[in-house]
């Protein structure tokens, strides 16, 4: 996996494992990759695993099962949304929206826009 | 546990390379030992495996002196210095002879790792190219299962593939009881390997901080305008706009740049030691 | 875990000295060997016995000794070769031990054990080739016998052997590079320090001094005449006791100390 610039790892490999749960990879109740695994698959310190994993356990998207290892939480998705949805709104949010003030675009414009794009991608057939 | 106790080291006494140096190096890290060419993190290493002794004060390790070089204190520490040494043995061999003075050393294991680093086990060491040597030592280091592993720039010589393998391998061994010592000026190898960080420069320890601290200190970033009053411990013009280490005062998350880091804590070694010294 | 000796792992690096450079050491072994054999050969091919014994054995046994004791512990020609020597889980001692116990001990009954072999296979093979019919039949067959191994002159290789085979082995922990010239340039460099300071001395209280010899002798003109003087038998007993078993002893025991001392 490729590290991006600005974030904190641990906060990356915590979305890596938000991704895998959404996607249905990982489904709920089930068992995690574990903390040397995970290192080993994306060539980091088990540490910063950990931390990502007592991150996602504070979030309760993961659960521990003493002396058995990781499982994915009852109601994980919810949380993980819940979480995107707060960093959408504190990182990507204000980048849009200071976009939109300095091209001065029309909030009605950006309506129509977002309706043609899940129109286009995500109607249902 | 590593302890220094006001060590002093150098080639004689009146041209000291450390001066009174103290630290101590907990079990269960990786440390990241940096330093420009020549500013002694061979000789630091050294010290710890007890080929070079102190000219004053002390190293424990696991409550034992190197410099007495006792088969109890050998036997559980693995050192490889940069350029290695191998005879002109087959792997079996090797093994054979060598593996026998560690008590923790797995056969398995072992062959899984010169398997996983692609190193050719039917050849003599001898006649494999540096590289291969290099990893077949890698290797070894590793099945011998030491508490302490201390490595002196253990990437020079490796392809990419066998940097990242090596990257899996130090990943699969670490554990809570374990010190793995590496010192390297090629920082991107093993950015985000390391869990403690010590860097030396002009015989001092400028730094010695796990990761997790020197983000909560420091923010890492690209920004096209460098925020007025900011205490700038680092910038470099990049084509995005500047990239930045900053003092950290809104608690931002930000990912490490080991370069970085490392510029600026040479560069400007008072203005870190302000920022880290306040709690 | 015994820090100090411990037979299982000297086995272990016993083994490995050995088995790491088979060639090297073995190898050194066979050639002062093949040497020892040769010189016998010439000498007897030539029907000089006496000088096939103390030639072929002088030079066999003391030359492959200090060859041998020069490498046994010429780990330290590389940075890295020398880190593993010293951080290999064996103690100081058992590593002195090997080396001495390889260069010095397993060397000499190689050597002997070959010797003897060689040896009396050659008169054998003499004393069957004679012809028995002939006048000095028994001249002949008197004029080889076995090497006693406490012969005068063995007496002598052995102590020599002890004095250079030590020098060279403690050499090799004092030099990491071209450690065998080096120490050959340095015992050359003290005899003659040594032979310089004698002769100074000599000179203080002779004015007509011809030769002189540490710790032995004086030899004097007077006149047309030649005249030694030599020191008396007591004090020339305690030098050669000196370099008999104290030198030997002083520089055996150094190579463990300065082993134990290396750093790299």
């Amino acid at each position: 996996m490729e590290f991006r610039e600005q974030q904190a790892i641990y906060l990356q490999i915590a979305e890596y494992v938000c991704e895998q749960i959404l996607l249905k990879q990982w489904p709920l109740n089930a068992k995690v990759l574990s903390i040397r695994d995970l290192a080993v698959m994306m060539e980091v310190n088990p540490n910063t695993v950990q931390r990502a994993y007592d991150f996602l356990q504070q979030r309760e998207i993961i659960v521990n099962k003493r002396g058995v290892g990781y499982f994915v939480a009852e109601g994980a998705i919810a949380k993980v949304i819940a979480l995107r949805r707060e960093q959408f709104i504190e990182h990507e949010l204000p980048v849009f929206f200071r976009n939109v003030y300095l091209l001065k675009m029309p909030l009605e414009e950006i309506q129509a826009r977002y309706n043609q794009f899940i129109d286009d991608n995500f109607k249902e057939k | 546990m590593i302890r220094f106790d006001n060590l002093s080291f150098g080639y004689s006494r009146n041209k000291l390379l450390y001066r009174n140096l103290n630290l101590t190096i907990k079990n269960g890290s990786i440390y990241g030992l940096l330093g420009k060419n020549g500013a002694g993190k061979s000789t630091l290493l050294k010290n710890m495996a007890g080929t070079l002794f102190p000219v004053d004060g002390n190293i424990t390790i696991n409550g034992m002196q190197p410099q007495k070089r006792k088969p109890s204190f050998l036997s559980g520490i693995y050192y490889i210095p940069e350029d290695v040494y191998v005879p002109a043995l087959t792997v079996r061999k090797y093994k054979n002879l060598f593996a026998p003075f560690y008590p923790q050393f797995n056969s398995d294991s072992f062959y899984q790792y010169l398997k996983e680093l692609e190193v050719n086990v039917d050849s003599k060491l001898n006649r494999l190219s540096f590289g291969q040597q290099k990893k077949f030592v890698i290797a070894f280091a590793l099945a011998c299962n030491t508490p302490v592993l201390l490595m002196d720039e253990p990437t020079n010589g490796l392809d990419i593939p066998s940097k990242s393998q090596f990257r899996k391998l130090i990943a699969s061994v670490m554990n809570d009881d374990r010190i793995i010592l590496i010192s390297t000026h090629q920082v991107r190898d093993l950015e985000n390997m390391i869990d403690n960080i010590i860097i030396v420069d002009n015989g001092d320890i400028l730094l010695h901080e796990p990761v997790g601290n020197i983000t909560g200190k420091l923010c890492f970033k690209t920004v096209s305008e460098i925020p007025a009053g900011a205490n700038v411990l680092y910038q470099e013009r990049s084509l995005h706009g500047s990239a930045i280490v900053i003092e950290n005062t809104k608690g931002e998350d930000s990912k490490l740049n080991l370069e970085h880091l490392f510029n600026g804590i040479v560069e400007n070694p008072s203005l870190s030691k302000k920022i880290f010294e306040t709690a | 875990m015994n820090d100090t000796f411990n037979l299982q792992r000297f086995g272990f690096l016993f083994k490995k000295t050995i088995m790491e450079r088979p060639l090297q050491l073995l190898g050194i072994m066979a050639l002062s060997l093949i040497a020892t054999l040769t010189i016998f050969s010439i000498s007897v091919y030539l029907n000089h016995w006496k000088d096939a014994h103390v030639l072929s054995f002088a030079w066999g046994y003391v030359g492959g000794g200090i060859i041998l004791s020069s490498v046994i512990f010429s780990y330290f020609n590389t940075n890295a070769g020398g880190a593993a020597y010293l951080t290999l889980p064996a103690s100081s001692f058992e590593k002195w031990f090997c080396g001495v116990l390889i260069s010095g001990v397993l060397f000499t009954v190689v050597f002997l054990l070959f010797f003897r072999l060689m040896d009396t296979m050659a008169i054998a093979i003499y004393h069957n080739n004679l012809d028995k019919t002939t006048a000095d039949y028994k001249h002949l067959y008197n004029s080889a016998n076995i090497f006693p191994f406490d012969d005068r002159q063995v007496q002598f290789d052995y102590y020599v052997f002890l004095n250079f085979a030590g020098a060279s082995l403690l050499g090799s922990l004092y030099f990491n590079k071209a450690n065998f010239i080096k120490t050959a340039m340095v015992i050359i460099a003290l005899f003659a320090f040594m032979m310089g300071v004698n002769w100074l001395i000599a000179r203080m209280f002779f004015s007509n001094v011809n030769s002189a010899f540490p710790y032995l002798s004086v030899g004097l003109q007077i006149g047309n005449e030649y005249r030694n003087i030599n020191v008396s038998p007591e004090a020339e007993k305690r030098f050669t006791a000196c370099l008999k078993y104290v030198v030997p002893v002083i520089l055996w025991l150094t190579a463990y100390i300065r082993l134990r001392e290396k750093e790299i």
